[in-house]
């Protein structure tokens, strides 16, 4: 299995980029100002481990399964015969937590509880599959008042109208509440809390990555819409037609090697200022990709990531 | 272990002709247009009913409800959850348009989570617990508690882990 992942891991980079016609021009691609050398420095290696597991001080595994204790209590989850307390360090996200696991005679995990160094809740998840339950929330009114209660019950803060959406064959629902700091749009970064369809927590995460300085000026419109055209040219070429600019505005977002397959497997840690362009495709170029994302530097045009809709 | 069919391109439910359509995914032959499109029904039709173990569809649509895929590799399109047991089979997709970075994210989760005490089912939890665009979503269907282990297991199966 890991062979395998190792070969699809390193080779996505490339089909990513494979994926658009480069024109033989090259793009220039960019650090963005304020990323620390920190930044790069033990990540995610495809074919590596995503975490790193090691046991924690007596005082702070009871610290922890106090903090589950309340979490389980509030949410209705089963008591534990087992629990596990483990510091993890992801390497993909760049991020630390400690994590309990709680599992039951047989040894089956029922449910993780995850908590960020300020003691909060960062992730949770109840284990199994479960079609069935109480009355099922019924409609999407329902699944946001239940979610929303049950995210401050928890202390996590969700703030603004979430995006509520119900999963495939009536699973449930999912709500996020995305992060937003000074108007601008934090991708990625926010509150999720996936429910039963008897509105019952299934799963909840929340990101709060940091955020490099903002760069003392930022690029108007109109100049980041012209540095994504050219970009745009440059990418596709003679099938620049097809690519149309779809939206355009700032945006916090992680740097990535979208483009550049020599980057780092894993986006940065430290999310940065850009102007984030989507352009949608059309005619024959769209029988394979429907859409990219440009990530341009907010204060230098620069690209230094984005993404791909096949 | 090893999945037995991953496939990371564009997927969508396509016109398969008149007005009949089915889902499927385009051919990833180094071209950025004109790519043959690979049916459900035209896999359905060469596999004849062969079972596989692990089916990852790394694209757009194709972990839709509707999506036909699963059949297409004789997995049944149920949720097998602690308890029950559909056949050492899991079949893993994304809903509506699903970007590069959100799939690699959550296949790098899921990939890792998989090992001692962790099944598919819970790789797919954890793979979850991640930093995502606002509309991600993915879909599984077959045995959760399926050590993702490649080959036949006994029919009928309900403590394998």
């Amino acid at each position: 299995m890991r062979a395998q992942m190792n070969s699809l891991a390193r080779h996505r980079g490339a089909r990513m980029a494979a994926a658009i016609a480069v024109a033989g021009t090259a793009i220039a691609f960019g650090v963005p100002g304020g990323t620390s050398p920190g930044d790069a420095a033990d990540r995610f290696v495809a074919g590596g481990p995503v975490t790193e597991r090691s046991p924690v001080a007596a005082d702070r595994a009871a610290s922890a399964l106090a903090l589950a204790a309340t979490v389980r209590s509030r949410l209705g989850l089963a008591e534990p015969t087992i629990s596990r307390v483990e510091r993890v360090v992801d390497r993909f996200d760049g991020t630390a937590y400690d994590e309990v696991t709680a599992s039951d005679r047989a040894g089956r995990t029922l449910h993780l509880e995850r908590f960020d160094a300020r003691d909060r809740l960062i992730g949770a998840v109840e284990f199994g599959w479960q079609a069935t339950g109480g009355t099922r929330l019924t409609n999407a009114a329902a699944a946001q008042t239940r979610g929303t209660r049950l995210a401050a019950d928890l202390g996590l803060d969700p703030s603004g109208t979430p995006d509520v959406r119900q999963g495939p064959d009536d699973t449930g629902w999912t709500l996020t509440w995305a992060r937003v700091v000074d108007g601008v749009a934090v991708m990625g970064d926010g509150v999720r809390v996936d429910l039963w369809p008897d509105g019952r927590m299934h799963a909840i995460v929340r990101t709060e990555r940091s955020l490099a300085p903002r760069p003392s000026v930022t690029l108007d419109e109109a100049t980041a819409r012209d540095r994504a055209t050219a970009t745009l040219a440059t990418m596709f070429g003679s099938r620049s037609g097809q690519v149309r600019i779809s939206t355009l505005g700032l945006g916090w977002v992680a740097p990535n090697n979208a483009f550049d397959p020599t980057g780092p497997d894993a986006p940065g840690a430290t999310l940065h200022l850009a102007w984030v362009v989507e352009a949608r495709t059309s005619g024959e170029l769209a029988d394979g990709l429907r859409a990219v994302k440009l990530f341009l530097d907010a204060g230098t045009g620069t690209l230094f990531g984005g993404d791909v809709l096949r | 272990m090893a999945p037995d069919n991953y496939v990371h391109s564009h997927g969508y439910n396509y016109l398969y002709s008149g007005t009949t359509r089915d889902y499927g995914f385009k051919e990833d032959a180094g071209l950025c247009s004109g790519a043959r499109t690979v049916f459900a029904r035209d896999i359905s039709a060469v596999r004849r009913g062969r079972t596989s173990n692990l089916v990852i569809m790394s694209t757009c649509y194709l972990g839709e409800s509707g999506t036909t895929m699963p059949g297409a590799f004789a997995i049944a399109k149920t949720k097998a959850g602690w308890g029950a047991w559909a056949g050492p089979s899991f079949y893993l997709g994304y809903l509506g348009e699903a970007w590069d970075s959100d799939e690699y994210a959550f296949e790098t989760r899921f990939w890792s989570a998989i090992g001692p005490g962790y099944g598919v089912g819970q790789a797919f939890d954890i793979a979850k617990l991640g930093s995502f665009n606002v509309g991600f979503g993915a879909n599984w269907y077959g045995s959760y508690v399926w050590t993702g282990r490649a080959g036949p297991l006994p029919s009928g199966c309900t403590k394998c882990l």
